[in-house]
C-alpha cells in the first residue's frame, strides 16, 4: 500500500538525472551572473563615493557646460565648418609668415637676394709622374 | 506534517546570502515533487522541465521576495503555479472556477488514502480526469501536504475557494474510484 504522494514521485523517478542537470545548470549560471552584477555594483558605488559625490559641485558645472556645448553644437545646425576654417587658418599663416620675412628683410637690410659664389674654373693639372712602384715603396 | 518539519532545516538564509551548496540541498529537495506537480498540470514533458528549469533560475533571481524562510516550499511552488498559468494562457485554454461552497471543516490527510500497487494505474487515470484546479490543489495536497493557507497562496486563489476545490476534488475522486469499483 503506497500513499498518492509515493505513487506521483515514484513515476516521474526516472527524470532525476535531467533535474540534476538543470539544477547544476541554473545554479552556476545565475550565481555567477549574481557575482558579476554585484562586483559591478560595488565598484560603481565605489565611483560614485569617491569621484563624483566628493565633487559634485564641479562635476555640475562640468555637466552644465557640457550641455551648453551641446546645446550650442546643436543651434548651429549641425553646419560644420572644418575645412574652411582649415583653409582660412593655412591663408593666414602664409600671409603672417611671408610678414615676418619682410620684416626680417629690413632689419638685416639685406634687400637683394643673396648672390651666388662664382663658379671657380678647373683646369687641369699634369698628373703625377710617379710610378705606382714608386708609390708603394 | 514530514515536508513543513522539514523546511525548517533547510539552508534559505545561506541561499540568500549566494551559497551554491544551499542552493543545491533547497532544488534538490524540492526538484521532483515540482516535477510531478508541473507535469500534472500541463502534461508535456519537455515544457515540465522548462518550467522547472524557469522556476529555479527565477528562485536564485527573486530570493529578496520570500518573506518568510519556512515558507521557501510553497513560494517555490507558487512560481512554477504561476509559470504553468502562462503556458496555459499562451495555448488559450482557461481555468475553471468554481463558485460552490465547501465545508468549512477539512483536516483530511494525504496520507489517509492509501493506493494498493494494481490500483496506482487507475488512481492516476482518475487524477488525469478532474478539471485541472482541482487537480492542483489535490496534487499541492498530496505532493507536499502544504496546508490550506499556503496553497491559496500558492494558486493565488481564496481560501475559500481552496477548499471548496479541495473538497469537491476528494469527492469527485472517491465518487470515480467507487464507480469503477
Amino acid at each position: 500500500m503506497k500513499t498518492p504522494r509515493e505513487i506521483l514521485l515514484e513515476r516521474h523517478l526516472a527524470k532525476m538525472p535531467e533535474l540534476d542537470a538543470f539544477r547544476h545548470k541554473a545554479i552556476n549560471a545565475e550565481l555567477r551572473r549574481g557575482n558579476f552584477g554585484a562586483i559591478v555594483s560595488e565598484w560603481s558605488s565605489l565611483l560614485w563615493r569617491e569621484l563624483i559625490w566628493p565633487c559634485r559641485r564641479i562635476w555640475a558645472a562640468l555637466v552644465t557646460v557640457w550641455i551648453l556645448i551641446f546645446a550650442a553644437n546643436i543651434a548651429t545646425n549641425g553646419v560644420s565648418h572644418p575645412v574652411i576654417a582649415k583653409v582660412a587658418s593655412s591663408q593666414e599663416t602664409i600671409m603672417a609668415w611671408q610678414q615676418q620675412q619682410r620684416l626680417l628683410i629690413d632689419l638685416t637690410g639685406l634687400d637683394e637676394a643673396p648672390t651666388a659664389l662664382p663658379i671657380r674654373s678647373f683646369t687641369p693639372r699634369p698628373s703625377s709622374q710617379r710610378s705606382f712602384k714608386q708609390f708603394l715603396t | 506534517m514530514p515536508a513543513m518539519a522539514e523546511s525548517e532545516r533547510l539552508p534559505v538564509q545561506s541561499a540568500r546570502a549566494g551559497d551554491p551548496d544551499a542552493w543545491n540541498t533547497l532544488f534538490r529537495r524540492y526538484q521532483l515533487p515540482l516535477y510531478v506537480y508541473v507535469f500534472e498540470l500541463v502534461r508535456h514533458e519537455q515544457t515540465s522541465l522548462d518550467i522547472v528549469q524557469e522556476t529555479f533560475i527565477a528562485a536564485v533571481r527573486h530570493i529578496g521576495t520570500l518573506r518568510d524562510d519556512e515558507k521557501f516550499g510553497s513560494w517555490l511552488f507558487g512560481i512554477a503555479h504561476q509559470k504553468c498559468l502562462q503556458r496555459w494562457r499562451k495555448r488559450t485554454e482557461v481555468l475553471l472556477d468554481e463558485i460552490h461552497d465547501a465545508p468549512d471543516t477539512f483536516e483530511e490527510s494525504p496520507d489517509d488514502l492509501l493506493i494498493r500497487r494494481e490500483e496506482e494505474a487507475e488512481f492516476m487515470n482518475l487524477l488525469d480526469q478532474l478539471p485541472p484546479p482541482q487537480r492542483s490543489v489535490l496534487l499541492l495536497h498530496f505532493i507536499e501536504d502544504f496546508p490550506i493557507d499556503e496553497i491559496a497562496r500558492i494558486t493565488e486563489t481564496p481560501i475559500g475557494t481552496v477548499k471548496s476545490r479541495l473538497y469537491y476534488a476528494k469527492k469527485s475522486l472517491r465518487r470515480l474510484w467507487e464507480e469503477k469499483k
